[in-house]
């Protein structure tokens, strides 16, 4: 029988190639022949879409699959998710580059031979897991189970790490740490505000929007969303639009879209922003009500003591005049005087920082002085300022009674505390965790577990952190390609990719409304993988004997299936749907009414999964005391918050406050400032070497991110697509500085430091400032697979060992260099 | 009959490469060797310029992605001396592989730059060779490519509203590139139809096309407001 392809298409009814079959059987709307199945199969194929959301970055895009005959052939955005709105960036396209990736580990693998040398044998799953669990059932039975540390690099927000938090805690122990760790990045608020959020920001409101150092059309948690607003601005005409000024050292996406870009010397964001804070105080632009009512430590005080302490205010107009910043930081005082006049006139405005302006040994006092712009501008909870979203209605994990070891367990000294108490904010440090390791205190590892991320590519102590990593007994990563760090692990349980594996991601930070989304299979798992949240579920059960069960699921889809009930049962919010936007539901929701009944959870859940996620546009209003969860229960420009901690070191170190234990403290911490300053946001100089000239700064191509795109061959070829460098480094280089070094465009440059020097070359352009090299990273894989190994240079690898004093973050701005013309 | 145009607002365009990347999936096109990347050739049917305007600091950059023109009066088809490159009634201007010679006339003569050369076969691990859009042929070393609008997609929209018996409405036809961009940045759609988005936003004030005084009257328009 010969069915010609118009036929073919009639006889499905409707719509082309694009035949809505289900996605696991085939005849869901009318009863297709099997034969003519087989022949579409062999000839036009079988076209389906699946929602799911990408995981390739932070940002929890939701994207559609299409797939032809069961294979993902294409990948667009999710035009009803409402964090992307149909959008993508280019990473999320070579998501079937990492499904198919031809370097994707595909059955478990233990190393044989010595640490890093390569050399792997396969295993089975049964063998695999045995050894693992033998292993953490016998340190549980020795009462040891706080020496187990978990890392997650999965960069997710979503429901992961409550499951991996279970997993530890029923276990046994206190040490599952998160990196690059949101918690970190909240630092500045925290001691400002003592609240560990991280704000969301109304752009669609606001009429001036000045950035300090944050890409965030590049870098930042969610590209796309940002990406999305800046263009739905830009988009409108006439008198009224949003206005954007970026300051950055190099002209990233953002500072090139900005209406004006500033350049600024690397490091010195902190200070500009006091400049600012210098000329809205002098000139009155400043919200005096705010202030009065919701702030602490504006003016001078007098302590409960009588000892007087200098104010925020005092302590700009005396050291952060105009003149001064531009000494510090290279931008011209009459442009100080405009911004802050700008600033403080188009009300609202709003001030963001982050990514340039925080990777600094002085990150955390840079972002306070950032953030305390948006206190002189009574910025919070208001149209156009800052706002904070609320918590999903997601259901909580069953409670469950922890057995006396694991009582124990959680009770030991976490390892993420610093031996020589540096990084007193950190929630998690990459240094610390590898001196505790190499110094076997407060207790010595014996498994270490490594769910995704690759640490010791992106670490600045490379060479400590491969001793720290020989030095455990049993380090076990789930991952889905062996990079740099899993070349140390003694065993390898291959994950799925995303596009294979169950997960919820929810509230992304800095998105503007709460939000949860369904990470679905696509396709069935292509290789002998395993799910990593199954088999911790496994892991954990069988530690308790199987007799009580800290998972009391089947798989991780229960337990996904079991939590969203909970969105369900609130009745709040409503499933993503086409044409529905957030002020719709909040017209319907003040009329009591609200979108969407299901008669049943099922179908609650299979609507979900059919449109791909749930949101909640309305936000609670929140007050004041929510938001500033200080002592004073204000915003405190004089951060107690800080004070109290390093009085409590202090106190810890000596038996009295005397100046000597004060100043031993401080010089630990890295803090050259003294007295009261120190609390109040502030310029801290950053420790460069002498007879280094250029500043070393480095970025994140948004085709690449945080280098775990390297083996993605496309995502190669695009690492420079704007500069034309495909599959290499470069060094940006403004033309002053090329020429004082005799450098032209092309030529190889040597970049060396203190640490070691690496070759690139050179991209001449006046989009960077002069005496600065900036280096793009993601490249200089020494592992990681045939598209990744051996393409451009790993700047972090001359970087020096430096980081912020006070959250630990990786000081990857702070290294000076020097540079000349390769021969 | 329909002309099918594109227009890029370059006010709303921040420059991701987004465009780049959807394009290559959707159309199958390879990924050269790095070492022959870096000497020009690289494989895009869609790349981003950038121009620095302006002394340091006070700098500005103008950026667009840059597609082939479609022109109503196209410079390559002209120099095909086998016809492998022709314009077609909607105005769009094909590329027939298996007729190339790899003369390579046509990229000389396209005053946009837009055409690329297969200078070798090209080459995929068996993995990647199962996520191949089906709808588009994988080319021969030898040929020469460019971007067809996503001419594969107006193949299948016009059996589908034939099917059910309607016209193809403006949004109903969309190149890969247009459809994925996170800026909405990418408009594309029927000169002739005067309800058409791309009808309205042509005759803008911000309306821009390159190189009109060459007469190729290209139909991607950009829209700025700077000159």
């Amino acid at each position: 029988m010969e069915i010609k392809r118009r036929e073919f298409l009639k006889l499905l009814g409707g719509a082309s190639g694009a035949i809505a079959l289900g996605s696991f059987g085939c005849n869901q709307f009318i009863d297709v022949p099997d034969k003519i199945i087989e022949i579409a199969k062999n000839g036009a194929g079988i076209e389906s879409w699946k929602n799911t959301i990408c995981a390739l970055c932070p940002g929890g895009c939701g994207i559609k699959v299409r797939l032809i005959d069961g294979i993902p052939v294409y990948i667009k955005g999710n035009p009803i998710y409402p964090v992307n709105q149909g959008g993508m960036c280019p990473l999320g396209h070579s998501a079937l580059e990492l499904l198919f990736n031809p370097d994707r580990v595909k059955s478990p693998l233990k190393k044989i031979g010595l640490p890093g040398g390569g050399k792997w044998e396969s295993l089975n799953w049964d063998e695999a897991l045995n050894i693992i669990s033998k292993k953490i059932i016998e340190l549980r039975n020795e009462g040891r189970p706080h020496q187990v540390v978990f890392l997650d690099g999965s960069n997710q927000h979503g429901l992961m790490k409550d499951h991996i938090e279970r997993f530890m805690k029923a276990y046994g122990s206190p040490n599952y740490f998160q990196f690059p760790s949101i918690k970190n990045d909240a630092v500045p608020y925290h001691l400002l505000q003592g609240n560990s959020k991280i704000p969301s920001y109304d752009f669609l409101n606001a009429k001036y929007v000045l950035s300090f150092g944050i890409n965030y059309l590049e870098e930042s948690y969610s590209p796309v969303y940002y990406t999305k607003l800046y263009s739905y601005l830009r988009g409108s005409t006439g008198e009224g639009r949003t206005r954007f000024v970026h300051i950055d050292s190099r002209m990233s996406l953002t500072s090139a879209n900005a209406d004006r870009w500033i350049p600024i010397t690397p490091g010195t964001y902190g200070a500009l922003a006091l400049g600012i804070a210098f000329v809205l105080i002098k000139e009155k632009l400043i919200d005096a009500n705010f202030i009065k009512s919701h702030t602490s430590g504006y003016e001078d005080w007098v302590d409960k003591n009588g000892i007087m302490h200098l104010g925020y205010k005092n302590n700009v107009l005396a050291n952060y005049y105009p003149e001064r910043v531009f000494q510090i930081t290279g931008v011209q005082s009459e442009t100080i005087l405009e911004l802050a006049r700008e600033l403080g006139n188009n009300h609202p405005s709003l001030v963001l920082g982050g990514d340039g302006s925080s990777n600094n040994t002085n990150g955390t006092f840079s972002q306070m002085a950032v953030h305390s712009l948006n206190a002189l501008l009574g910025n919070f909870e208001k149209d156009g300022g800052i706002f904070y979203v609320d918590e999903t209605p997601l259901k909580n994990l069953p409670h469950f009674e922890l057995d006396d070891i694991a009582k124990q367990g959680i009770e030991q000294n976490p390892f993420g505390n610093s031996l020589d108490m540096a990084f007193p904010f950190a929630d998690f440090s990459i240094q610390t965790l590898i001196q505790n390791i190499l110094a076997e205190k407060p207790y010595p590892i014996s498994v270490l577990f490594i769910y995704k991320g690759n640490p010791l590519f992106q670490t600045l102590n490379h060479h400590e952190f491969i001793e720290a990593l020989k030095k455990i007994p049993l380090v076990v990563s789930f991952d889905s390609f062996i990079n740099e760090t899993n070349e140390y692990a003694n065993i390898i349980l291959p994950d799925h990719t995303f596009l294979e594996q169950w997960n919820i991601i929810s509230n992304v930070p800095s998105v503007g409304f709460s939000h949860i989304g369904i990470q679905q299979p696509v396709i069935e798992p292509i290789y002998d993988t395993r799910s990593s949240a199954d088999i911790l579920i496994e892991l954990g059960n069988k530690a308790y004997g199987n007799n009580t069960k800290p998972f009391p699921f089947e798989d991780y889809v229960s337990e996904i299936k079991y939590r969203v009930e909970g969105v369900y049962n609130s009745g709040e919010g409503a499933i993503v749907t086409e044409g529905l936007k957030g002020s719709w539901l909040e017209f319907l929701n003040q009329r009591g009414w609200h979108i969407g009944t299901y008669d049943s959870f099922d179908e609650f859940w299979n609507l979900l999964l059919e449109r791909g996620g749930w949101w909640n546009p309305i936000r609670k209003k929140k007050g004041f005391s929510e938001i500033f969860n200080t002592p004073t229960r204000k915003f405190e420009f004089y951060s107690q918050v800080l004070k109290n901690r390093i009085d409590d070191i202090v106190k810890k170190k000596g038996i009295d406050n005397s100046t000597h234990d004060i100043e031993f403290v401080l010089g630990r911490l890295n803090i050259k400032t003294r007295g009261d300053v120190i609390f109040l946001p502030h310029h801290e100089p950053i420790p460069y070497d002498d007879g280094m000239p250029i500043y070393l700064t480095t970025f994140q191509p948004i085709t690449n991110r945080d280098g775990h795109a390297s083996n993605l061959p496309l995502m190669q070829e695009m690492f420079g697509f704007l500069t034309r460098h495909y599959w290499t480094s470069w060094v940006e280089l403004n033309p002053e500085t090329a020429s004082a070094y005799g450098i032209s465009d092309d030529d190889w440059v040597w970049i060396e430091s203190v640490n070691g020097s690496i070759k690139a070359k050179a991209k001449i352009h006046p989009g960077v400032m002069p005496s600065v090299a900036a280096v793009p990273f993601g490249l200089g894989h020494t592992s990681y697979g045939r598209y990744a190994k051996d393409y451009g240079v790993n700047p972090n690898s001359i970087m020096k060992n430096l980081y912020d004093t006070i959250n630990g973050i990786p000081a990857t701005q702070s290294t000076k260099v020097k540079i000349s013309k390769a021969k | 009959m329909s002309k099918w145009a594109m227009v890029i607002d370059l006010d709303k365009c921040t420059g991701c490469g987004d465009c780049i990347a959807a394009c290559k999936i959707e159309n199958n096109i390879a990924i050269v060797d790095p070492e022959e990347a870096n000497s020009g050739r690289v494989m895009f049917w869609i790349e981003m310029v950038s121009v620095y305007e302006g002394e340091f600091p006070n700098i500005k950059i103008k950026r667009f992605p840059k597609p082939c023109f479609h022109c109503e009066n196209p410079p390559c088809t002209k120099v095909c001396p086998v016809h492998a490159t022709y314009k077609n009634d909607e105005g769009l201007v094909g590329q027939i592989y298996h007729r190339c010679i790899g003369c390579r006339y046509c990229m000389v003569a396209c005053p946009y730059t837009v055409k690329v050369f297969n200078w070798y076969e090209p080459e995929w691990p068996v993995e990647f060779r199962k996520c191949f859009n089906p709808d588009v042929s994988v080319r021969t070393k030898g040929v020469v490519e460019k971007c067809s609008f996503c001419a594969h997609r107006l193949i299948k929209v016009k059996e589908e509203v034939d099917l059910e018996g309607r016209d193809i409405q403006d949004g109903d036809y969309m190149p890969a590139c247009a459809e994925s961009c996170p800026a909405d940045a990418i408009y594309f759609g029927d000169l002739e139809n005067k309800e058409s988005k791309v009808y309205n936003l042509a005759k803008s004030s911000r309306a821009k096309r390159e190189m009109e005084n060459l007469g190729t009257e290209p139909k991607v328009v950009y829209l700025s407001k700077r000159e």
